[in-house]
């Protein structure tokens, strides 16, 4: 899709940003604490990591957007490629057993995601500062996206049957 | 795109409890809850003034994990509770969640009459195709030839209800389809159910990751209605019929009568005096 | 002197029968008011056949110069239009033989089992005479009669008929009124003057049945919604109640089932509304599954029980006090709730408004039982007081900065509650156990703090003297619940005349059981008589398990339909026995 239409000035541009990052920093929160509730700490302090660094992000465009009178855009208003904006985990994407290096492959997958959505308005846009902003914010995913590779690196391999639970499914209600 | 600048923006958090869901990660309900909260905001409803009621199972979770006035009631039994709820307090945004099984199998009959009572209320089945709280047997709305439940080894061997095709017959006013992997169309969805005036339907499938695995794969599957809504229930039917239960949209929506208390159309008197009237009856 | 004998006797009981459109019901509603109108106090009960049309019937009465809350142990006249099917309840219709029984002869012979009574029979040509007048029927010619010997005010009469048909056109009227003073001046041979007459200085009264005694008492207690299913005897309660919510801004919404009627009335409760159902044991086992969940969240609810005999479907028109057990005992897990029994026409009116002002109080759950007897029958009774129940209504929470907990422990059991669109005091009720602030919790801290308090709320509160009905002395108690009060109560009276003096515990509030007001009740009590309508005894039995009761007991129980008579009751005091 190109994203020249949509997104044709500059508080609509942040307007998706923030969104991005704030959706992406929510839902890392709501995986953690899913995680949490099945206890598994790991990960979960993971994704709350995870949903720190988003947060802070979208801080940072908040912040860069102060004055301006960004547009009310309701969720189902955004035009991304996906169901969701692209830096978010899809709901499930995750497991109860899952690892940390299934953690951050999956937030790898959304920064990459992330990525090519400011790469291609930084390719797309005719407005100047859109363009570099946005190039800026992709140049930032990649960062993030060189950082998680190494962190897969450093995690230990998981083995093939990490979703073996000897223990049946419990009968809540 | 509606940019309204006067408005302050509320964000769909401010629709969430601090209670954390016991939902398995990766679950659709999770979506189905986003999408609930991210109407609520839309239509910058105060929270005092929405009510959420569920039954019992999986899904019924929901109203601990929203900061509206809730009601976990018993199973089968959440639309009656909200029908108790919006006839005492008309004014009141009602939404009523609950499961497969708990809205079409031990509620069955409540569905069917909150239908053709056509109360203003929206109902959202979240539809998962199995019973999830109870080790994963099957519900009104599982293949007939599923057979992993140990309750049912050779399966129901009984064809699964449409829910949209039950809510029609039985005379609901708004009927849709949404999908968990959708959450921000589901969402919308929301928006027009509330908004309508009549009880909304609205089957949102949300597949369960620990009982039924194989439907992770609805993603790939489920696509929208080619056709826009319609007025016409012959339309909606021959639609609902013809469709293999995996099309979104909203299907059917048409103004029918709405159930409400009557009103008196003098001021009311004093309840005081009233009564004394009813004493009289009884008096020489 | 035999105390079982309604001595100083100033009431007359006469039973009206015929089938099939012979307007016995009718004629008896009429002769209600019309004795209503002249100054008299009285009770009329109805027995039916299972058809919707045309089946049997019998319309009982008991005419007064005082209060009467019970039928008599025989009637004094029976006055019969056909003897169609009549055998089916003649044990409803006890007769003696000082007993009259009138019968039109063109009706056939008496059936055995009527004639077996010994009673003296007289003939009255009821048929012959209506049709005398064109259109005329033998019910207002019965009528006529009946109004004759009880020297009722034949202007009176002809007021009532006409309006009792003024729907049905003139010329109905017309020739009701003719045959009513056709059998008014013709008497009845054999039949001594009616020992009754009217209260010397009339006080105000009323004319009403069970059934809407409980609805006025659940609107004076301020019930604003109810949602119901229809059932027998239970119908004509929601019916009265329908028009009269609305008139009050409130509603009643006819549910698709028992189990849809007690969640609205959960729902609408949680919405602030003061709530009621009614229904009958079937209905009832129905909605225990949704009280539980009333009881659990705390959500205040009344339900009122009309007993029918049972199991199953059972005797659905006839009066029974068996479904103590399951409103006692039938819920599932540990749940505390009020179990209250109205005594009589004009207590239905007090007790439904008390269950609906303490469950709001103590955000508690109600069951009221009324029966098929109290419910459906007709009473003149002296107009009831308008009692101001102390009782506070429900505690609201103060806006603090501290969160709001919904199942916060208070010390009296009662935590503030909020309802929707109270603003910063959004909670969810659940009827999962739950924290104070609300939180699903299996806990046994929590479960256990929650049950202490469930229960505390409901045992420490004061419910004063209402608990029960208590009067007399002597060393001999009759306990009793519900409509069985009427019986015991005209018994101790009897056997007050005698010169036997008895004590009278008919009781309102059965649960909680008030065992300290109880004991006091009993002080130096050296025997006592249990009366229940009811073939297991499930009031004794409720008796022995939550009271001490040193003295020994005996049990006057039965099944319906035959209704426990005074006499019955004198007697078992009279020649004492223990139970076998």
């Amino acid at each position: 899709m190109n994203l020249q239409q949509p997104i044709a000035d500059m508080n609509t541009f942040l307007a998706y940003a923030i969104t991005l990052e704030e959706e992406a920093a929510e839902r890392y929160d709501e995986l953690a604490d899913a995680l949490e509730i099945h206890n598994n700490p790991k990960v979960s302090r993971a994704f709350r990591t995870l949903a720190e660094f988003g947060r802070k992000h979208a801080e940072e465009i908040i912040a860069l957007a102060a004055g301006l009178d960004l547009p009310n855009i309701s969720p189902w208003e955004f035009e991304w490629d996906d169901p969701e904006s692209p830096e978010t985990t899809s709901m499930d994407a995750v497991h109860y057993l899952m690892n940390t290096a299934h953690a951050l492959e999956i937030a790898l997958a959304n920064e990459l995601r992330a990525h090519a959505f400011y790469h291609r308005i930084s390719q797309d846009t005719r407005d100047a500062e859109i363009k570099r902003i946005a190039a800026d914010f992709a140049l930032e995913e990649k960062e993030h996206v060189a950082l998680l590779k190494q962190w897969i690196d450093e995690c230990p391999d998981s083995t093939e049957d990490w979703r073996f639970d000897p223990d049946p499914a419990n009968l809540p209600e | 795109m509606s940019p309204d600048k006067t408005a302050i923006r509320i964000k769909p958090r401010q629709y969430k409890s601090d209670i954390k869901p016991v939902w398995c990660p990766g679950c659709g309900h999770f979506a189905v809850l986003n999408a609930i909260t991210k109407a609520l905001a839309h239509l910058a409803l105060a929270n005092k003034d929405v009510a959420l009621l569920s039954g019992i199972g999986c899904s019924s979770r929901v109203p601990a994990y929203t900061s509206v006035y809730g009601f976990h009631g018993i199973h089968g039994r959440a639309l009656a509770l909200a029908s108790g709820l919006k006839a005492a307090r008309p004014e009141l945004t009602v939404l009523v969640a609950g499961g497969d099984g708990d809205g079409l199998s031990i509620g069955g009959n409540h569905f069917i009459h909150a239908c053709r009572r056509n109360m203003d209320m929206t109902y959202i089945i979240m539809d998962n195709e199995v019973y999830g709280m109870t080790k994963g047997q099957a519900s009104p709305t599982t293949a007939p030839d599923w057979t992993m439940s140990k309750l049912t080894p050779h399966g129901t061997g009984q064809r699964p209800f449409q829910p949209a095709a039950l809510a029609l017959a039985a005379g609901a006013s708004f009927i849709a389809r949404g999908f968990s992997g959708d959450p921000n169309g589901l969402a919308q969805m929301l928006v027009k159910a509330i908004q309508h005036r009549g009880f909304s339907v609205i089957q949102a499938l949300s597949p369960c990751p620990t009982y039924r695995p194989e439907h992770m794969d609805w993603k790939h599957q489920i696509r929208e209605f080619t056709e826009p809504c319609t007025d016409d229930p012959i339309t909606a039917a021959q639609r609902i019929q013809a469709d293999d239960g995996q099309s979104t949209g909203i299907v059917f929506q048409r103004e029918l009568p709405v159930w409400q208390p009557y009103h008196q159309k003098s001021p009311l008197r004093a309840p005081t005096a009233v009564l004394k009237s009813f004493e009289q009856e009884f008096a020489l | 002197m035999n105390p079982a004998t309604n001595t100083n006797k100033q009431d007359i009981s006469v039973a009206l029968v015929g089938s099939g459109g012979a307007g016995v019901v009718a004629a008896g509603e009429l002769l209600l008011t019309l004795a209503f109108e002249s100054g008299y106090y009285g009770l009329m009960r109805k027995a039916y056949g299972p058809q919707i049309r045309g089946g049997e019937s019998a319309a009982l009465l008991r005419l007064g110069s005082y209060p009467i809350y019970c039928m008599d142990d025989n009637f004094d006249l029976l006055l019969a239009l056909d003897w169609q099917n009549t055998e089916r309840f003649a044990a409803e219709i006890p007769l003696a033989d000082t007993s009259l029984i009138i019968a039109d002869p063109a009706a056939g012979a008496i059936p055995p089992v009527i004639a077996a009574s010994g009673a003296a029979v007289e003939s009255a040509e009821l048929a012959a005479m209506a049709g005398e007048t064109p259109g005329g029927r033998g019910n207002m010619v019965a009528l006529g009669l009946l109004s004759g010997w009880l020297g009722l005010d034949a202007t009176k009469a002809r007021r009532c008929i006409s309006a009792a048909f003024s729907d049905k056109g003139s010329e109905v009227a017309a020739s009701s009124i003719a045959c009513f003073e056709r059998g008014f001046v013709t008497g009845i041979k054999g039949l001594a003057a009616a020992n009754i007459t009217p209260t010397s200085s009339p006080e105000p009264r009323w004319h009403l049945s069970g059934n809407e005694a409980c609805g006025l008492g659940v609107l004076r207690g301020g019930v604003r919604f109810a949602a119901a299913y229809p059932i027998t005897p239970a119908s004509d309660m929601l019916e009265w109640l329908a028009p009269r919510l609305e008139q009050l801004g409130g509603s009643l919404l006819q549910a698709e089932d028992e189990l849809a009627s007690i969640n609205m009335i959960i729902g609408a409760s949680f919405g602030g509304v003061p709530a009621m159902t009614a229904t009958s044991g079937p209905g009832l086992a129905l909605m225990l599954e949704g009280f539980g969940l009333a009881i659990a969240s705390e959500t205040p609810v009344v339900i009122i029980n009309v007993m029918r005999g049972g199991p199953s479907t059972g005797i659905p028109t006839k009066s029974e006090q068996t479904d103590l057990n399951i409103a006692l005992y039938g819920m599932h897990g540990d749940a505390p709730h009020l179990v209250l029994a109205a005594l009589d026409t004009s207590d239905c009116i007090f007790t439904s408004q008390w269950a609906v002002r303490l469950a709001e109080a103590l955000q508690a759950s109600a069951i009221v039982l009324s029966d098929q007897g109290l419910a459906q029958s007709r009473a003149l009774i002296p107009a009831p007081a308008s009692p101001e129940l102390a009782l506070a209504v429900r505690k609201k929470p103060e806006i603090t900065d501290a969160p709001y907990q919904r199942y916060a422990i208070t010390e009296d059991g009662v935590s503030p509650m909020a309802v929707p669109g109270d603003a910063q005091t959004m909670y969810t009720a659940d009827g999962l156990e739950h924290s104070p602030s609300g939180k699903p919790s299996s806990a046994f801290a929590d479960h256990s703090a929650q049950l202490d308090k469930r229960q505390g709320k409901l045992q420490q509160f004061d419910y004063g003297e209402h608990w029960a009905e208590t009067g007399g002395d002597g060393d001999t108690a009759i306990i009793c619940w519900g409509s069985s009060t009427g019986a015991a109560r005209e018994a101790r009276q009897r056997l007050q005349q005698a010169g036997i003096p008895v004590r009278l515990i008919a009781m309102r509030l059965l649960l909680p059981a008030r065992s300290a007001q109880m004991d006091e009740a009993l002080r130096g009590v050296k025997r006592v008589l249990v009366v229940e309508q009811s073939h297991s005894r499930q009031f004794l039995h409720y008796l022995r398990a939550h009271f001490d009761i040193d003295a020994p007991m005996a049990c006057l129980a039965k099944p319906g339909p035959l209704s426990i008579s005074p006499g019955e009751i004198v007697e078992r005091i009279s020649n004492w026995r223990q139970d076998p």
